[in-house]
């Protein structure tokens, strides 16, 4: 391939060469001229969305003239000593990090930091590739912007990696910079928390929906990125699979795009049920942890919990969605690692052995936001509404959704209310009256339980669709 | 209530647990005097836990039940589980002070210095189950002599291997050609056969049951649910599903649950005794899995995916209306592949720790029963005369061609012309269909094939 700036051997050239024939046909879509730059901007520096731009830097960043991969992040989060430590122990365990920050020149603030003599900071640091939630899996270096307006102004892709309680204020001002701007944006967003709210109706907001109310992007040109995502396994290259939701015209190249060797992605079209599912996995992966931790790993009491707990997502996924996609296959291989692994499942563990308490708020340093308990408390507030009442199997008599759901009910009382105790939680699921959670599951396929207004739809939308 | 004994426990659960029985009684026609004789066959772990369970719940009421388990006699135990099973008991204060009681211990102190040995049945008695050392159960009834033990059974557990379950159940309706009463045979176990003539079919153990001793399938109930022996008899919690008939099932339901051992009932016996089987091809899979990931939360998501797809499209051929792999069938998927033999040896093989040609059952584990199933599932669905219509390519392909795990896992446990890392290049294989669209596949399409369950 002529002008190719492959380096390396074969095969890195061969890679290469893949590489660049993708990132050629996004552009080409994209309606860039020969000089005129991709712009990706992933925005916010946790976790995920650092990794996910390291990927794509890692992936297209060698393509100087043709694409640039920035992140942004608030500037003034200080790094505190025990991290500096830390980061300066891990530097210092892995050869290829060691060389590449002396060749850099940037290595000797870490050793001030370690002696106390400097405090890090966390944009700098995430520049040489160390993000403040994931001290030890060390990326490559990434181009860092702390002014918002800067980062977001010309870009032509957005990668929304903030938590969702943040999302609707930074696209809120992000919104205030596209006013004047010709061609809209495509976003993808990783967030999966969601808000709930009930005036003039109970409704659902996803963090897509934020973005687009925010910004005035049109939702065609919005997606969700759902998936199992443990950051530094995919970063790593533990093989991973993925899926890119929304709208015909940019999934499928955006999931040819996204895809690498270690990160498969594929492309579906039910923006909702993915994006709420992801939110909904992170309260019952919560749950997941309490139990881990109260059993001592019991799998049989995790297995019960799994049970109880996918019957009721069913449930309420059946409540939002008028046709979801069956919890089975790659959503279910979402809740399975949400609920095996993940910081949401890890924050039930830590509670559980009351190693946190729940006074130190949903975020944690050095695991981010955990996302399931604001979660908690929307879909419990939501689902409580009278107005949503569904017939109740046995008593025949109409109830609040919310009372179907008795694992909700007690993640709400123990996280939110805080009138009861981590280990009610195994109360909740030893029962002996709660329902055979496949009668649940029955009922929500045999009942029409679709409310359309709680994703704010009106049924005409329905018909369109 | 008048003359009821209570050994121990409040009077509340002593009425509740006396009730059950008694009504089970009714139910079997039993007058006073005439005990309600229930006998486990096989003493794997979870038979010989199922028993215990049995044992501690209704034991105490002597003058209407008797709880019996059968197992073969002749094995011995070797040094190094006797020198084991010196430590489980020693440290074990109840355990210890119960055979000192009942003066069985002198013989454990014997085994341990070399001087003697042990066998299972012998240790069985005293609640020591071979595979599962490190779990005291109660003390048991324990017969080696297959005719006595359930010639007038009403109740027959069967914790066989699904690969013995036909011999022994032959030799059983040879005793049973005269009886009266029917008895009703509960069955835990969950391998499958496949049979290629004359027409390709999946045998489950309860057909092999049915078949051997003529006892309707009525009477003839399946037993699923997550299974790990030691954590059920520990009284962790846990839930199990009695699939058959509305005769039976509902109140053996209601005579099996405790407090800790929910049992569900379902109409479903098809789906939930072949998906019993067919987990546990996947479960050994899953081991691997974890093992050459080292634990990758990520790897294993993938795989789950993939597996339970496959394990949807196997399950729309062979029911008609299968129930939807969500909920409780589930959960019993999700503790398959966390843990449990299968998965074990999964790990085991992937690090090179025990290799295929050790066979399939292993001293301490018992039978891993996911080997057979791999090798019949794949066997009947390559049968030609299944084919279905591929996705892609326009073409007729037999079954087996669109479970690319399931050929994967025959080619590593029964050809052995793969070592285990092959699994993982399944699961990296980008050319592997979105396994929604084998669901969606399966769900669309009639794929259904009465025949391969014998059914016209």
């Amino acid at each position: 391939m002529v002008g190719s700036y492959a380096a390396g051997g074969g095969r890195g050239a061969a890679v290469a060469a893949v590489a660049e024939g993708k990132l050629d046909e996004l552009r080409r879509r994209m309606g860039k001229a020969d000089g005129d730059l991709l712009r990706i901007v992933g925005v916010g520096g946790g976790a995920w969305g650092s990794a996910f731009c390291a990927l794509l830097q890692d992936a297209y960043g060698r393509h100087r003239d043709k694409a640039q991969v920035r992140v942004w992040r608030r500037p003034g989060r200080a790094v505190d000593r025990a991290t500096a430590e830390h980061l300066f122990e891990v530097i210092n365990s892995r050869e290829d990090v060691l060389r590449r920050l002396i060749r850099r020149c940037a290595y000797l603030k870490y050793v001030e930091a370690r002696l106390g003599d400097r405090t890090l900071y966390a944009d700098e640091i995430l520049r040489d590739g160390f993000c403040l939630n994931m001290v030890d899996t060390p990326l490559c270096p990434l181009k860092v912007v702390t002014n918002l307006q800067e980062a977001v102004w010309d870009a032509d892709i957005v990668i929304n990696g903030l938590p969702s309680t943040e999302t609707r204020e930074v696209f809120g001002e992000i919104g205030r910079y596209w006013k004047e701007r010709i061609r809209p944006p495509v976003i993808i967003s990783l967030a999966k928390g969601i808000e709930a709210s009930i005036d003039p109706v109970p409704r659902i907001i996803t963090p897509t929906q934020m973005i687009s109310n925010a910004t005035g992007v049109p939702l065609e040109n919005i997606l969700y990125l759902g998936g199992p995502n443990i950051a530094s396994e995919i970063y790593n290259k533990e093989y991973a699979n993925a899926r890119i939701c929304g709208a015909d015209k940019w999934r499928k190249p955006l999931a040819k795009f996204l895809r690498q060797p270690h990160f498969i992605v594929w492309d579906n079209s039910d923006l909702i049920t993915h994006e709420v599912m992801g939110g909904l996995k992170n309260i019952y992966a919560i749950g997941a942890g309490m139990v881990a931790a109260l059993t001592n790993e019991s799998a049989t009491s995790k297995s019960v919990y799994f049970s109880l707990c996918t019957s009721e997502m069913i449930y309420i996924t059946h409540l939002l969605a008028e046709d979801p996609e069956k919890l089975a296959g790659p959503l279910l291989a979402d809740t399975y690692v949400t609920l095996l692994k993940g910081r949401n499942a890890w924050y039930g563990q830590k509670l559980a052995k009351g190693e946190l308490t729940l006074e130190m708020g949903d975020s944690i340093k050095g695991k981010g936001t955990i996302q399931g308990v604001s979660a908690v408390h929307a879909f419990y507030e939501l689902l409580s509404q009278s107005s949503l009442s569904v017939t109740h199997p046995e008593v025949k008599k109409l109830v609040a959704p919310v009372e179907l759901c008795p694992i909700l009910k007690t993640l709400y009382k123990i996280l939110i209310k805080r009138e009861l105790a981590t280990d009610s939680i195994l109360q909740a699921i030893r029962d002996e009256s709660m329902y055979d959670p496949r009668e649940r599951i029955e009922m929500s396929q045999r009942q029409c339980l679709y409310r359309p207004s709680l994703l704010g739809l009106p049924k005409v939308d329905i018909t369109q669709a | 209530m008048v003359g009821s004994v209570h050994v121990n426990g409040s009077v509340n659960g002593g009425n509740g647990t006396e009730e059950r029985l008694d009504e089970l009684r009714r139910l079997l026609g039993k007058s006073d005097g005439d005990l309600l004789k229930i006998v486990g066959i096989g003493a794997g772990a979870w038979g010989s836990v199922f028993a215990a369970l049995l044992q501690d719940a209704y034991g105490r009421f002597r003058e209407k039940v008797q709880i019996r388990i059968w197992r073969r006699a002749g094995r011995s135990v070797d040094r190094t589980t006797a020198e084991h099973l010196f430590e489980v008991i020693n440290s074990r204060e109840d355990v210890l002070r119960r055979l000192i009681r009942r003066c069985a211990y002198l013989k454990y102190v014997e085994a341990r210095l070399g001087d003697r040995t042990l066998y299972a049945d012998e240790i069985l008695r005293d609640g020591f189950c071979l595979n599962m050392i490190d779990t005291p159960l109660c003390p048991l009834k324990v017969v080696t002599n297959l005719q006595e033990a359930v010639w007038d059974a009403d109740i027959v557990v069967n914790g066989l291997p699904s690969t013995e379950t036909r011999e022994v159940f032959e030799e059983i309706s040879k005793y049973w050609k005269e009886r009266i009463s029917v008895p009703v045979i509960i069955s835990l176990a969950k391998g499958i056969e496949a049979s290629l003539d004359p027409i390709p079919r999946i045998i489950t153990p309860t057909q092999m049951i049915s078949s051997a001793t003529g006892v309707p399938t009525e009477n003839i109930l399946y037993l699923g649910g997550p299974n790990i022996a030691s954590e059920i008899y520990n009284k962790e919690y846990a839930n199990a599903r009695i699939c058959g008939s509305n005769k039976w099932r509902k109140p053996l339901a209601k005579f099996l649950r405790q407090p800790h051992f929910i049992v569900w009932d379902n109409s479903d016996l098809v789906t939930h005794e072949v998906m019993g089987g067919l987990k546990n091809v996947y479960a050994i899979g899953a081991g691997m899995v974890a093992a050459l990931t080292n634990e990758s939360a990520t790897s294993k998501s993938v795989y789950f995916a993939h597996c339970t797809s496959e394990m949807i499209f196997i399950t729309h051929l062979l029911t008609e209306q299968p129930e939807k792999l969500a909920g409780p069938l589930l959960a019993d998927t999700y503790v398959t592949l966390l843990k449990g033999r299968n998965a074990w040896y999964g790990q085991m093989l992937a690090k090179g720790e025990l290799s295929p040609d050790m066979g399939d059952s292993i001293k301490g584990k018992g039978m891993i029963q996911g080997i057979s199933a791999v090798g019949a599932f794949f066997e009947l669905l390559s049968q030609p005369s299944l084919s279905v219509q591929h996705p892609e390519e326009n073409k007729q392909v037999a079954p087996a061609e669109l479970c690319p795990i399931l050929k994967r896992l025959y080619r590593i446990l029964i050809k052995r012309e793969l070592s285990t890392r092959d699994i993982l290049q399944a699961l990296r294989d980008e050319t592997m269909n979105d396994p929604r669209e084998r669901i969606e596949m399966a769900q669309s399409h009639a794929f259904y094939r009465p025949s391969l369950l014998g059914k016209p």
